[in-house]
């Protein structure tokens, strides 16, 4: 199944990729043709850059520069620079085509003049041309440096002016020089942009992870906020890979404040929309000047990685601080710095949790040195997490990183236009979020054998009806969700109950979308129900668990008689072994009349109807065959004795009721066939839920625990549900529950009020002082 | 049968009392004439027949009417002036051949859905009385329709009495209800409510100069010979016009077309009452320089002159072809002239004092009605089928037998309420099921398809889930609570079909590219018919109702949702159609109505203050769903990461 996703994303991937390249060639059309007519206007336009390629039809394989070349055009169409092809061979440019060798290079061209001459063997990609021309576009403001002392003098240039960001290249051409470049372009007049390629000149300027750094990297370098007078700039390293949108995500934060304070009411912070770490320099009124500095100091030094908040714990809301950690207390023992890792809070989110995990990390010091050197430890250490992570992701998704950046450059060009845009990676697709519904696409394929679960039609529903004693149909939507799963449990339960002689099984169904009328008839109005006609006339519905052994059960139980009349000592035996060996149910409900007691016997089989497919009863209508049997459970006659199969500590119980009412005898059924200590599991849970009474429940629990909490359970003295759990489930159990300290623990209903859990409360107080002892 | 073809007629000839037992034995009863005739509408006939309801007219939407009132055990007659039902279907199409689809395959067997392609069917129990069973033929002849409205009243033993030519209706006095209805030999009939399902039959006949020389559609010669070498001038640009042309244009020399207002072609419209394929036949020569030809041309300045065995053509008032133009395009002379100028409902059986407005403009055809299909002068008087169609006339299909099949049970619903306190019918949905009888409404439903724009199913929130109507005018939404006797104090929810708002028109071409929308994002600027969900908070008003954006049918929702359209018109993808549906009604109800296996449902139980809708609809109350083998494993680790 796995490898069918995985092949399914990847279709998907190139056919959106596909999409993506036919948009794109529409929408910017192929490179212009120029006319030699108009070659001397095209070229001469005075405010852009014009790359014209001189094509002749001699060279072979140019089918990729071309494309290469259309595909930079549309691209660099967004930077005001134009690109024209001029055909040699059907409508030459003199001037040009008569070179020999001109159909070897792009030519670019600004004011008339040849501005620059590429080699084709250099424009090998779109991002190669790209570069290239960006390069020739931006000479004049984006100097290359040649060695550390250029970039000193740089410094001293925009000295208390303009921030410079600096990048080490390894070549022009690649596409980190590329995005480096779309930078310089777009923030040119708010930062000065310089490169080199030689990565001796970032390690003599000894800039930071100078020596190690293996891939292009880019710094910034702090001038602005330096005096007029002074040497170097304090320094930060954008420590990400050069990706479009990390960049941008980058540059972006180089404008926040250093550090601002807890905005009051859960208003935003200018960090949120960053995807940047969040530092809280905790305070109180007493130490708030030192903090002040502090946060300060942390702005400037994590800049791009982390914003920095000040909280003051004394003006600062309960919500405020509850919204910030479960564990206000240790905000509260100022001074303290804590950390909100980006990504961990919506990692760890859960779907229906109703607050995030607490993700504060509380560093050790409040000193700034010390805490920049543990933030940057704590930072580092995340980052790496996350690559790789992500590597892991990727390879899943076979995402790969330019494309990604292609489908950004249309919102980067929007964003350099307007200066200042909202970043946050958004998605038009709505994604599944229905397990269900997801798990029934994904299996989608998967043949199910409905041979013994015949579809119904208009004329063969009555016929059915009429042939068979037991029905059981199921009415649904074939593209409904829960239908659909359901259908599967209900092929296995056909075949579980196919009857070999007859090579059929009670069950059928009907998909409405298909005989809506058939199921108007028989009042289907939720879907998936299932129905049982018994004799040709509906019975009733079945209001169990959508699930194959729970179905089984029920129609197995369904065609056994209600109830069943038992004559002898060893019927009775048989009947009591036989029902609960066959697992059909854990229960055997033995009715002990005599024959006088005609209301009684009335009232105890219109209950066995009642409950067929949930419950067997055996009725003994002898009164010498009741004594007896009642005598092995100390029960009088009339009676009644629910037999349970897997309950240790309460095997048996007898109904108290004197007068057979029958609504409380169900009651008594129900109630009593469900065993006192049970195993919580999520199939039982709903029918102790129902009775509405707090939980019980012991975690873990070895023999003698349980033989102790089982006898308290069994005497049924108090108004609770007892279960156990088994700590070996997933360890989100433990989590959740955690706790080594107390092995019990006492769930109370959601729904009840606060009166009524203390209440209940008080109830158990002897019983779990009875334990602790 | 749509379009103008679609006309039935009805109508009406009483004859005194006895209610038709067959065809034979009324027509017999009939010669028992009453002595009650009198010039003096307001003396008191007590003597009347009384029935409950008393429709008038044996055609389509009077049987249509007469079953269900049949099936809701009402006291009822329906008054037919012909020996049998269906007399408009006798006569027109005046060239026998319907061209309302017969559609007998779909690769369904889904029945509600297979009669959104079954144009010529009533509504019925009986499945034996479908036209697909009729006919094999797409476009069945009008000979058979007559016999299936026949079979479809002797079947279901439909309560009408034939031979009863209705000449006036009048009312006494101040009294709301109760009607006199009098016949061509002076019987009474007097009744509480009255229905008048008498379509429009009375051909229109401008008055201009040389009117004399011109036939009508109505009796001209059917005989091809008679047009064999002629030259045929045709008013009119309405299906009557195009067929009649498409089946002499074999024999003549050529035919032209008058029309007043361009040729409507419904492909382009989505408005089977403009100009259908079928019938274009002529279009196709005049564009392929066969000679001939349509003109536009205000047949009210017209002028008929004859000469001779021809009559040429003249227009008063003509600016342009005054003098000097020599070049008039009818110039040439005419051997036949015939009208084909559509048909307008009969207003001359109301006494003075109760003629029923008719509608403006183009509408003038129709009686001016409420949404609730009353009149709007006259109390207590209520119109049925083809006379209905101002309420959606070029907007749904109202006037034709497969919409207003619809609006007649709409109809009867209403009166149901009104006259009976018997609310609209309702199903009770749990919360949890709302999406799923959407999704499967919109899949099948028919009424909703047909009368799109018109009829809607009403949803009405409450505290355990939702009361369900189907097809309920909502125009009517103000009024909600009176018309059907639900009360809707909070959020109410109605679907409707839509095409796109700019979609359709004369010159529109809908076949260019790019006309589907594809995304769902998109969803809303779909062309195509595509279900529309719009919620209101509350109850709007009819205030709100007048006041709302030009070209909505309702006024502006709380939300909106728009189900993107789709090629297959199969709304169950579980992505664009579902997922987005359910985004919606998650937002209206303020649940979380996604499903959850068992063990996502115990674990939110154990460790939440609460649980979402459907682990409480089903896996609190036992009824959880498990997942079956080939599931489990991804469902599980799908919820446990997330």
């Amino acid at each position: 199944m796995a490898s069918y996703c995985k092949a399914f994303v990847l279709i998907c991937l190139v056919a959106l990729l596909a999409t993506c390249t036919l948009v794109a060639s529409k929408e910017f059309g192929v490179v212009n043709t120029v006319p030699s007519a108009e070659f001397e206007d095209f070229i001469g336009s005075p405010s852009t850059l014009t790359a014209v390629y001189f094509y002749k039809r001699r060279l072979q394989r140019l089918k990729h520069f071309l494309e290469s070349f259309d595909a930079a055009a549309s691209f660099m169409k967004l930077y005001q620079v134009q690109f024209g092809r001029v055909n040699c061979d059907i409508d030459p440019v003199a001037a040009y085509c008569d070179k020999p060798d001109v159909d070897m290079s792009v030519f670019a061209f600004r004011n008339d003049r040849v501005e620059a001459k590429f080699a084709l063997d250099t424009m090998y990609d779109r991002d190669a041309i790209a570069s290239n021309i960006f390069q020739v576009l931006l000479s004049s403001e984006v100097p290359v440096l040649q060695s550390w002392i250029d970039l000193s003098h740089q410094q001293q240039r925009y000295m208390g002016d303009k921030d410079i960001i600096f990048s080490w290249q390894k070549a022009i051409g690649t596409y980190q020089h590329r995005v480096f470049m779309e930078f310089a372009f777009a923030y040119g007049s708010t930062y000065k942009f310089v490169f080199a390629t030689n990565k001796k000149v970032a390690e003599e300027a000894d800039l930071r992870d100078a020596k190690s750094v293996k891939e292009p990297a880019i710094w910034v370098l702090h001038c602005s906020e330096e005096e007029k007078t002074a040497k170097t700039c304090r320094q930060t390293r954008f420590q990400h890979s050069i990706v479009l949108a990390d960049v941008l995500a980058f540059v972006r934060t180089l404008k926040t404040p250093y550090y601002v304070d807890m905005p009051i009411n859960q208003e935003p912070t200018p960090y949120e929309t960053m995807n940047l770490h969040l530092v809280y320099v905790a305070t109180d009124n007493s130490n708030e000047h030192e903090a002040r500095e502090v946060a300060d100091k942390l702005g400037r030094a994590l800049r791009g990685q982390a914003g920095v908040i000040l909280l003051n714990v004394d003006t600062a809301s309960e919500i405020t601080l509850e919204s910030l950690a479960t564990d206000t207390e240790r905000l509260r023992e100022v001074p303290v710095v804590a950390v909100q890792l980006y990504g961990q809070e919506s990692l760890d989110q859960n779907e229906t949790a109703e607050k995030p995990m607490d993700t504060m990390h509380f560093m050790h010091h409040f000193s700034e040195g010390p805490l920049v050197e543990d933030l940057e430890v704590l930072l580092s250490e995340h980052r790496r997490s996350t690559e790789r992570k992500k590597i892991i992701q990727d390879e899943d998704e076979g995402f790969d990183e330019p494309d990604f950046s292609a489908k950004l450059e249309k919102f980067f060009a929007d964003f350099s236009a307007k200066g200042e845009t909202f970043w946050g990676p958004s998605s038009d697709e709505e994604v599944q979020d229905d397990v269900v519904a997801e798990a029934v696409y994904r299996g989608r394929y998967a043949q199910l054998d409905l041979t013994y679960a015949p579809a119904l039609t208009d004329k063969t529903f009555p016929a059915m009806l009429k042939e068979k004693s037991l029905l059981v149909v199921v009415f649904y939507l074939s593209w409904e969700p829960r239908s659909a799963a359901f259908l599967s449990s209900y092929s296995e339960a056909s075949l579980d109950l196919k009857d070999e002689p007859s090579n059929s099984s009670p069950l059928a169904r009907v998909a409405c979308d298909d005989w809506p009328d058939v199921c108007q008839l028989n009042n289907v109005s939720s879907y998936p129900v299932t129905k049982v006609y018994r004799d040709g006339q509906y019975l009733k519905d079945y209001r169990g668990m959508l699930d194959t052994t729970a179905l089984v059960n029920f129609v197995k139980l369904l065609q056994l008689p209600a109830p069943v009349e038992l004559k002898t000592v060893e019927e009775v035996t048989n009947f009591r072994e036989h029902v609960l060996s066959a697992g059909a149910t854990d229960t055997a409900v033995l009715g002990l009349m005599g024959q006088e007691d005609q209301a009684e016997i009335e009232t105890f089989t219109s209950a066995a109807r009642e409950l067929q497919g949930l419950f067997i009863l055996g009725l003994v209508k002898d009164k010498a065959l009741a004594q007896e049997v009642g005598s092995m459970y100390g029960s009088s006659v009339p009676g009644v004795v629910v037999v349970k199969r897997d309950d240790q500590y309460q095997p048996f119980k007898l109904f108290s009721g004197k007068i057979f009412h029958k609504p409380s005898l169900v009651k008594f059924i129900q109630l009593a066939s469900l065993p006192v200590f049970p195993e919580l599991t999520p199939k039982n849970f709903p029918s102790f839920f129902i009775q509405d009474k707090p939980f019980v429940i012991l975690f873990g629990g070895r023999g003698e625990e349980l033989e102790s909490v089982g006898q308290i359970a069994a005497a049924e003295e108090l108004p609770v549900v007892f279960c156990q759990m088994n700590m070996v489930s997933p360890a989100s159990w433990e989590q959740t529950f955690s706790s080594s300290m107390c092995q019990m623990l006492v769930f109370l209903h959601w729904s009840w009020s606060s009166t009524r859990r203390e209440e209940c409360l008080s109830t158990l107080t002897p019983m779990t002082s009875q334990r602790t002892r | 049968m749509d379009i103008t073809l679609s006309r039935y007629v009805l109508i009406i000839t009483c004859s005194a009392g006895l209610v038709a037992l067959s065809l034979g034995q009324s027509s017999m009863m009939g010669q028992k004439r009453h002595s009650a005739e009198s010039g003096d509408h307001t003396a008191e006939f007590s003597s009347g027949k009384y029935h409950d309801y008393i429709i008038v007219g044996a055609g389509p939407s009077g049987l249509q009417l007469g079953y269900f009132l049949q099936r809701a055990g009402r006291d009822y007659l329906i008054l037919e002036k012909g020996d049998s039902a269906g007399t408009f279907y006798k006569t027109y199409p005046r060239h026998r051949k319907l061209i309302s689809i017969n559609k007998r395959y779909t690769g369904k067997t889904n029945k509600e859905y297979n009669m959104r392609h079954d144009w010529n069917s009533l509504l019925s129990d009986d499945e034996t009385l479908r036209m697909t069973q009729y006919s094999e033929e797409f476009f069945p002849s009008a000979d058979i329709y007559v016999q299936y409205l026949n079979d479809f009243a002797r079947k279901l033993r439909l309560k009408i009495q034939h031979g009863v030519n209705v000449q006036r209706i009048w009312k006494t006095g101040n009294k709301k209800e109760g009607f006199y209805i009098r016949d061509q030999h002076g019987n009474v009939f007097t009744c509480r409510y009255l229905v008048v399902a008498t379509g429009i039959w009375v051909p229109n006949e401008p008055d201009f100069v040389g009117k004399e020389h011109v036939t009508g559609y109505e009796n001209m010669t059917l005989n091809l010979n008679f047009y064999r070498g002629k030259t045929v001038l045709i008013l009119g640009k309405g299906n009557s016009a195009f067929e009649t042309a498409d089946y002499i244009q074999p024999v003549t020399n050529f035919v032209h077309l008058f029309s007043r207002s361009r040729v409507k072609l419904a492909w382009e419209t989505h408005y089977v009452g403009d100009l259908r394929a079928i019938n274009n036949g002529l279009i196709d020569t005049y564009q392929l320089k066969a000679l001939d030809g349509v003109l536009y041309t205000d047949i009210n300045n017209m002028q008929v002159i004859k000469h001779g065995d021809r009559f040429s053509v003249r227009l008063v008032n003509d600016t342009e072809h005054r003098g000097l133009h020599d070049n008039f395009a009818a110039r040439s002379p005419y051997d036949v002239i015939i009208r084909a100028l559509g048909f307008h409902f009969d207003a001359s059986i109301f006494h003075r004092s109760i003629i029923p407005k008719l509608g403006e403009g183009e509408k003038k055809k129709y009686p001016a009605i409420k949404p609730n299909y009353e009149s709007m002068n006259v109390e207590g008087l209520f119109f049925a089928g083809t006379n209905t169609h101002s309420l959606d006339f070029r907007k749904s299909a109202g006037g034709f037998i497969h919409g207003f099949r619809y609006t007649t049970r709409a109809l009867h619903h209403l009166l149901e309420w009104r006259n009976h306190k018997i609310p609209w019918p309702s199903t009770a949905l749990r919360t949890t099921q709302v999406m799923n009888t959407l999704l499967k409404r919109m899949n099948e439903a028919s009424g909703l398809y047909q009368m799109y724009s018109v009829l809607g199913d009403i949803i009405i929130v409450n505290d355990t889930g939702a009361v369900y109507l189907e097809e309920v005018p909502v125009q009517l939404l103000p009024q909600l609570e009176t018309a059907t006797g639900h009360l809707a104090p909070n959020k109410v929810i109605v679907m409707v079909m839509e095409f796109g708002k700019n979609f359709s028109g004369p010159g529109t071409d809908p076949l260019r590219r790019g006309t589907a929308t594809t995304v769902p994002k998109n969803a809303h600027l779909a062309g195509f018919l595509h279900p529309v969900l719009y919620y209101y908070s509350h109850l709007p008003t009819d205030d709100d109702m007048l006041r709302r954006p030009s070209k909505w049918i309702l006024p502006r929702p709380t939300r909106l949702h728009h189900v993107i359209e789709d090629f297959l018109f199969d709304f169950s993808s579980p992505v664009s159609h579902v997922l987005h549906l359910r985004r919606f009604l998650d937002t209206v109800f303020g649940y979380d109505t996604r499903n959850y296996f068992a063990g996502s449902c115990f674990k939110m139980a154990m460790t939440h203050t609460s649980v979402p809708k459907t682990c409480q609809d089903q896996y609190l109350r036992g009824e959880g769903l498990t997942h079956a083998s080939h599931c489990e494993a991804s469902a599980v680790t799908q919820s446990t990461t997330k």
